[in-house]
């Protein structure tokens, strides 16, 4: 089995402060894996961000959505914050599956 | 027993050694020839250690800016894309004709690219202001090297300096600050 070379906590801290640089706005999963991956999360998988996106989505912390492209039709996965993700990040209901920066 | 005097460059040098190399206090010691009570006399008397942790704030907060504007960076490319991808939906249709929901979608991804874009200005304002804050300690550094020159190679010049020193840091402080 790989290891993730990050901690997970991090990691998952890290998703939720990219998503919510435009709060409530939905970014394709390609995009927020590259700005994880050139700033910091050099050799961050999909395959790690998919696990660590669906850890948030079932705490509630984010949404994501399947949707299809309107001209290639390929399908893609779209990620965006919630209000409770945006209330961790703020520090009022801290969870231990995730750094509190 | 003779109290031995050192030179401004040894214990310039010693200081960036501690506070931007990060050596030891020990390993200072060693590598200058100087003895450790000395180096330890030093570090108290010019507040090293505090200058070594502002230098690691100063970057620590200069990387997480750059982090953060790279990150807006490629999000607000995504959002163009998306953009230009709606942009082609609604090419030869009338928007009052169009899905609601796509022209809400296409207005949401619109306000989104103008507020990123106001984010990403007042962050490279931010990491402008970071870079603004070394210049003091750059103008420092300098002027303890040309005294240190001065006092060594041409006493005379660092005398007439010291005579005119007010009236220089004035003009230095007109063009530079």
């Amino acid at each position: 089995m790989r290891m993730s070379i990050y901690n997970n906590n991090d990691l998952r801290r890290e998703i939720l402060k990219t998503l919510n640089i435009v709060p409530f706005c939905e970014f394709n999963s390609k995009a927020v894996l590259r700005a994880l991956r050139e700033s910091g999360f050099g050799g961050l998988s999909s395959g790690d961000l998919s696990v660590q996106a669906n850890y948030l989505q079932k705490k509630g912390y984010i949404e994501i959505r399947e949707t299809e492209n309107f001209i290639s039709k390929e399908k893609t996965s779209v990620f965006a914050i919630s209000d409770k993700g945006i209330d961790l990040l703020e520090g009022n209901h801290p969870d231990v599956g995730v750094s509190d920066g | 027993m003779v109290k031995r005097e050192y030179s401004f460059e040894v214990v310039d040098r010693s200081e960036g050694l501690y506070v931007s190399a990060g050596k030891t206090l020990d390993a200072i010691a060693t590598e200058t020839g100087v003895s450790i009570a000395q180096v330890q006399r030093w570090a108290k008397k010019y507040g090293w250690k505090d200058k070594k942790e502002k230098l690691r704030q100063r970057i620590m907060n200069a990387q997480e800016e750059t982090r953060a504007l790279v990150r807006e960076e490629i999000l607000l490319q995504d959002l163009v894309n998306q953009k230009n991808l709606m942009d082609q939906y609604f090419k030869g249709r009338e928007y009052d004709k169009a899905d609601s929901n796509t022209v809400s979608n296409y207005i949401n991804i619109i306000n989104n690219v103008s507020k990123l874009l106001q984010d990403i200005r007042k962050r490279d304002e931010i990491l402008r202001g970071i870079e603004k804050a070394d210049r003091p300690q750059i103008f420092l550094d300098f002027m303890r090297d040309l005294v240190s020159f001065l006092k060594d190679r041409d006493p005379a010049a660092l005398e007439a300096l010291e005579k005119n020193f007010d009236e220089f840091i004035i003009m230095a402080k007109e063009k530079y600050a």
